[in-house]
């Protein structure tokens, strides 16, 4: 027995022995300087962690005991700033010196890493970085790719369905609603993120009483974007004919300044007026105020757009130059300008089958048109607001100047040479100013609009030649139309909040002031000739209209029920000075409207909508004389108040879980339009006589969109499905027969990218539509054949080299209805070569030289087949720099 | 005197300085921060804060981006306007934020702690206590860089440290250091505290981190410091009477509710 203790005593003290093997050194540098701080550590042989460690003293010196038992280990001493250095050692007591020579360590490049998606509170970030490919430019492109945001044709950016309400470059909205030049003019690489705010509101006064269901975007910039001047040139040229593309954008960001401005032209076909699109922000439904629009009195255009991007036909020779200016004060008010003038001609040449469908007859008209629009625009605006938690003010004044002609000539009706001076003046100023009384949040709104629209549309040789001038051939008839408007609506309102409530009381008035002018010339063998007071109108609209409005909202949570009950006392006075009618009515309307809008979670959520607006109708309709409208139309009214009676009934779901890139909605919306007026077609051969009658009419709309998305993350995939069905029944008088006109339209759409593989990225955009249209009368129903359309959109970019990208461009067209059928393919190759801070690219649009192309329209009773000639073959070489 | 309480928010924040230098910096991180706030709501939404981890050769620097940047959106109650924060009901989200500033000298094993809560920037010495630690053989991934187990008691916490040995920088967030590679995902064993690398920048990286200047901050004994931080964060309008000399209100009128203070360190506000 005591030999066994005496075994294990001995075994003991070997055992400790070898678990308290110490090993001692020192670090020193390649100058024989003592290092301290340096990590030392002990592995076993063949295994890679590190099971004992300790670090240098002040002079270089360390001791570490070795915890485990095996023959051999390594020791190792590291530091960043020194190239590692390691020992194979016995496992023994023992002195190791280290030397360690100086080395640069560069950390591994793939370990920066950003989450793509990120939520902090409400706020949604994308990094940008995550989303962009080597071939995008501009912000545009990558927010339009980012998942549960599209952007549509005309520029409005919309988050799961909904339309943003603000879009902020860096906390500072300098553009309104005119976001598309930040979108086409700040470069993704100067942007380092893009935020969804959701429940935003930009009033800060209002920051705790009212939320704002809308979202609202900013771009976050990075820091190289701010704090100097940016400037970013594109030249290119090309054949055939001789083509141009030039850009020169200069962008500065500062705290207190920020700018954009650029210059461009090209006559390439793209359209460049696009850019100073206006995003209304949010549609109000159920809104009556007055706005500053244009209104149609003449328009010789008498076809759709085709349907097709627009850079494949148009032929354009455009100028853009602005200016966009936002300074920031200490005082927190904000002072902004927008300045832009554009300069654009457009040559189309198209043809142009247009089937009339009658109760017994079919009308066929074609006409080859050769169309050239001439168009300069200068819009000028200027913004202050001071935006502050006891105050809000802003006032907007902008004046707009359109000076637009077009001239048109028709072939193979006979060849008619139509040509329309079509200018807009517009005036707005528009104020608003927000302080808190106590508890009460008082407003004072005024808004103040003026535009006139003096036309003059001339076609030779003179039409309608039976009402005019007695059947009798004659040289040319000339049509004057000016539309004035003039409106100012001024308004108080007190919000105050009560726990979950706010009360809203609003006062106000609004004057509209409309005149229209117009009158027909003719001319006869040189001579010019009034015709009489049945081709003239002078008509002069007021509408004093008195509103009180009472709006209460109840908030739980982020539930939130809205009610607004809305009275109004229109005064109308419509005098028509050539009838010698002089009409004044008083009509009382009230207008309800109520919103829920349920969040079950942060997942879903839905909206509920009804709204009820009686308005009258635009004095448009009241015109008693005749006007042509263009060369084969006149229209005349019979003289009673237009009015609308409009119920809307809408619901939507949405869901949205933005980390794991699932977004959907749904929306259904039903329309009922009450108006007392039918308006009645008459054709005789190709020329459509239009006159409204007072009959009441009812027109009803349903719209019902579906949209599923889907982003994988780590398959940096997405698939979108979207389906839009719309079903519009409206009443019509064609001929003599009233008539039950129904145009039903449904869509489906399939968009799929892929940006995994480094070598290649893929997008694909898949539609299919079906139109179709009935007509129903006393006598019979009448059902058009369907018209079919399947348009495929597939870009793919091939990374040749880290700065080389090939990228290839196919659209397919398929399109079928009862009288045509047929396939379109369009193909676009470029080669982008990309240098530090330039790059090059080669370009061949429409390789195949495809020559036209189809597009067919079905609406109400008549359908056309436009044959659109299509920009032939081009190449370009393009050059952008930094400088 | 009534003063409206969004005032002092943007006091706090605009009137620290900032200063940019890269000298002798060896590499600097950026972790993402989530704490839970009050020990006994461990369900309620968390503190999630973007932190700063700014190494040199002997010295170390650790702090919130965004509050030091000072101009982040953290939620709907700040609002962003050109470069100035305005918070709204305001207490509630500058007792948020994770405002102390560390710096650690290794050299010399002292700690600093900087934090500006009232008028004037303050700062407290400390010696730096080395946490004991015990390494494991498990492995992870945390940036697609292998990182290895280690666990320590510190400061009256277990945690769970992963370091990468591949970065041979013994030091870590807050306050860890020690170990042989930086660390890159620590957490506490009760899931109130966790800090993970989400960024890892050269030191002669184009992007830098923003250096905040405290130079002109008083010094104070650490039990006033810690006295102070306490108040601060269990009862903004006390702390803002005591230190202003004037009763505040929030803009609605509503007093903000005292909360319970939860610090990551249990051992300094025993």
């Amino acid at each position: 027995m005591k030999c066994i203790y005496v075994i294990l005593f001995f075994c003991g003290i070997s055992l400790s022995a070898v678990s308290q093997a110490i090993i001692k050194g020192k670090v020193i540098d390649s100058q024989k300087n003592p290092v301290s701080n340096i990590n030392v550590t002990l592995q076993k042989l063949n295994e890679v962690s590190i099971t004992a460690f300790t670090s240098t003293n002040t002079i270089g010196e360390y001791e570490i005991e070795c915890p485990f038992a095996t023959d051999s280990i390594i020791i190792k001493a590291s530091a960043i700033g020194y190239a590692n250095q390691f020992f194979i050692i016995g496992n023994k007591a023992q002195v190791v010196n280290f030397t360690l020579t100086e080395k640069i360590t560069e950390l591994p490049t793939v370990i920066i890493q950003q989450k793509p998606i990120s939520i902090q509170g409400d706020t949604t970030n994308y990094n940008v970085a995550s989303f962009s490919g080597k071939q995008d430019r501009v912000i545009g492109d990558v927010i339009a790719k980012l998942p549960g945001i599209e952007i549509d044709a005309n520029g409005q950016i919309k988050y799961n369905g909904q339309s943003i309400s603000n879009y902020y470059i860096d906390g500072m909205d300098m553009l309104g609603s005119k976001y598309n030049i930040a979108n086409q003019n700040i470069p993704h690489n100067l942007v380092d993120q893009v935020q969804i705010l959701n429940n935003h509101q930009p009033i800060r006064l209002l920051d705790s009483l009212n939320t704002s269901t809308a979202p609202a975007l900013n771009i976050k910039l990075s820091k190289k974007a701010k704090n100097k001047l940016i400037n970013r040139a594109k030249v290119s040229a090309g054949i055939s004919p001789f083509l141009w593309d030039n850009a020169l954008t200069t962008l500065r960001f500062n705290p207190s300044l920020q700018l954009i401005t650029a210059y461009k032209n090209n006559n390439t076909g793209i359209s460049l007026g696009n850019e100073l699109g206006n995003n209304v922000s949010i549609v109000k439904v159920g809104e009556a105020a007055e706005q500053n629009k244009k209104e149609i009195l003449l328009n010789i255009t008498t076809f759709g757009k085709p349907t097709i991007a627009e850079n494949k036909y148009l032929f354009n020779n455009t100028h853009l130059l602005h200016a966009n200016v936002l300074m920031a004060f200490k005082n927190k008010g904000q002072l902004k300008f927008n300045v832009s003038y554009l300069n654009d001609k457009v040559i189309n040449n198209i043809d142009v089958t247009t089937t009339f469908k009658l109760p017994s007859d079919t009308i066929t008209l074609k006409e080859n048109q050769q169309y050239t629009t001439t168009k300069q625009l200068l819009n000028n605006s200027v913004e202050y607001n001071l935006n502050k938690k006891k105050i809000f003010l802003k006032n907007t004044t902008k004046a707009n100047i359109l000076l637009q002609k077009e001239h048109n000539i028709l072939k193979d009706t006979g060849t008619v040479v139509q040509e329309l001076s079509n200018p807009f003046y517009e005036y707005s100023n528009d104020f608003a100013l927000q302080v808190p009384i106590g508890k009460k949040i008082a407003s004072i709104n005024s808004l103040t609009n003026y535009n006139t629209t003096p036309q003059v549309l001339e076609a030779v040789p003179g039409q309608f030649a039976t009402i005019f001038n007695q059947s009798i051939p004659y040289q040319k008839v000339i049509q004057h139309a000016t539309f004035n408007n003039f409106n100012t609506n001024n308004s108080v309102s007190f919000l105050t909040k009560i726990k979950k409530w706010q009360q809203q009381i609003k006062v106000g008035n609004e004057y509209i002031n409309k005149r229209i002018n117009s009158f027909i010339e003719k001319e006869v063998n040189q001579s010019k000739y009034l015709l009489n007071d049945t081709f003239k109108n002078n008509i002069q609209w007021q509408n004093n209209r008195l509103y009180a409005e009472a709006k209460t909202i109840f908030q739980k949570k982020e539930n939130q029920l809205e009610i607004e009950l809305p009275i109004e006392v229109n005064s109308i006075n419509l005098k028509n000075k050539l009838a010698d009618k002089n009409v004044s009515v008083s009509r009382f309307f009230f207008n309800p409207k109520a919103s829920l809008r349920i969040v079950a979670n942060s997942f879903i959520s839905f909206d509920l909508l009804y709204s009820k607006l009686n308005s009258f109708a635009s004095p448009l309709q009241t015109t008693q004389g005749y006007i042509l409208t263009n060369y084969r139309s006149i229209t005349k009214n019979d003289t009673i108040l237009p009015l609308n009676k409009q119920s809307i009934y809408s619901l939507s779901s949405y869901y949205k879980n933005p980390l794991k890139g699932i977004f959907g909605y749904a929306t259904l919306s039903y329309t009922q339009t009450k108006s007392n007026i039918t308006f009645k077609q008459q054709y005789n051969n190709f020329f459509i006589q239009s006159i409204a009658l007072p009959i009441n009419n009812i027109q009803k709309s349903i719209l019902a969109t579906t949209n599923i998305s889907k982003y994988f993350l780590d398959a940096k995939t997405s698939i979108g499905f979207n389906y839009t069905y719309s079903n519009v029944n409206v009443n019509q008088f064609i001929q003599s027969d009233l008539a039950e006109i129904g145009n039903t339209l449904n869509r489906w759409q399939l968009k799929i990218s892929n940006t995994k593989l480094k070598w290649i990225n893929i997008e694909s955009n898949t539609g299919y539509t079906i139109g179709k249209s009935k007509i129903a009368t006393n006598n019979r129903n009448q059902k058009s054949t369907p018209n079919y359309r399947l348009d495929q959109t597939l870009k793919i970019f091939f990374y040749l080299k880290p700065n080389l990208i090939l990228n290839c461009n196919n659209e397919f067209y398929y399109l079928k209805n009862a009288t045509v059928k047929g396939n379109y393919l369009f193909n676009d190759l470029g080669l982008f070569y990309k240098l530090k801070k330039s790059s090059f690219e080669i370009s061949c649009t429409n390789l195949f030289n495809t020559k036209d192309y189809v597009n067919l329209t079905l609406t109400n009773n008549y359908e056309q087949l436009l044959i659109q000639q299509v920009r032939p073959t081009n190449f370009l070489v393009k050059y952008y720099f930094n400088f | 005197m009534k003063k409206n309480i969004c005032f002092v928010a943007t006091f706090f924040i605009s009137t620290i300085n900032f200063a940019q230098s890269t000298t002798d910096r060896l590499m600097w991180c950026k972790y993402t921060y989530k704490a839970v706030l009050d020990s006994l709501k461990p369900n309620a939404p968390k503190l999630i804060d973007t932190m700063v981890l700014d190494l040199s050769k002997n010295t170390s620097k650790y702090y919130s981006l965004l509050y030091h940047s000072g101009i982040k959106k953290k939620n709907k109650n700040i609002s962003v306007d050109g470069n100035t924060v305005v918070v709204n009901s305001i207490g509630a989200n500058i007792a948020n934020y994770e405002t102390a500033f560390i710096e650690i000298n290794y050299s010399t094993k002292k700690v600093r702690e900087y934090d500006k809560l009232g008028k004037t920037p303050t700062y407290y010495e400390d010696d730096l206590k080395l946490p004991k630690w015990k390494l494991f053989n498990d492995s992870i991934n945390v940036l697609n860089i292998k990182c290895q187990k280690a666990t320590t008691y510190y400061k009256g916490r277990h945690f769970t440290a992963w370091f990468a040995p591949s970065i041979p920088i013994n030091k870590g967030p807050w306050l860890f250091t020690g170990l042989p590679g930086l660390i890159l995902k620590i957490e506490d064993s009760q899931n109130q505290f966790s800090f993970i690398c989400n960024g890892l920048y050269n030191g002669n990286s184009k992007e830098q981190p923003v250096e905040i200047n405290y130079s002109e901050a008083e010094k104070i004994t650490k039990k006033n410091a810690l006295k102070r931080k306490r108040l601060f964060k269990e009862d903004i309008m006390a702390f803002s009477e005591l230190e202003w000399g004037v009763t505040i209100t929030t803009n609605t009128g509503v007093p903000l509710p005292k909360k319970s203070f939860n610090p990551i360190s249990l051992e300094d506000y025993k």
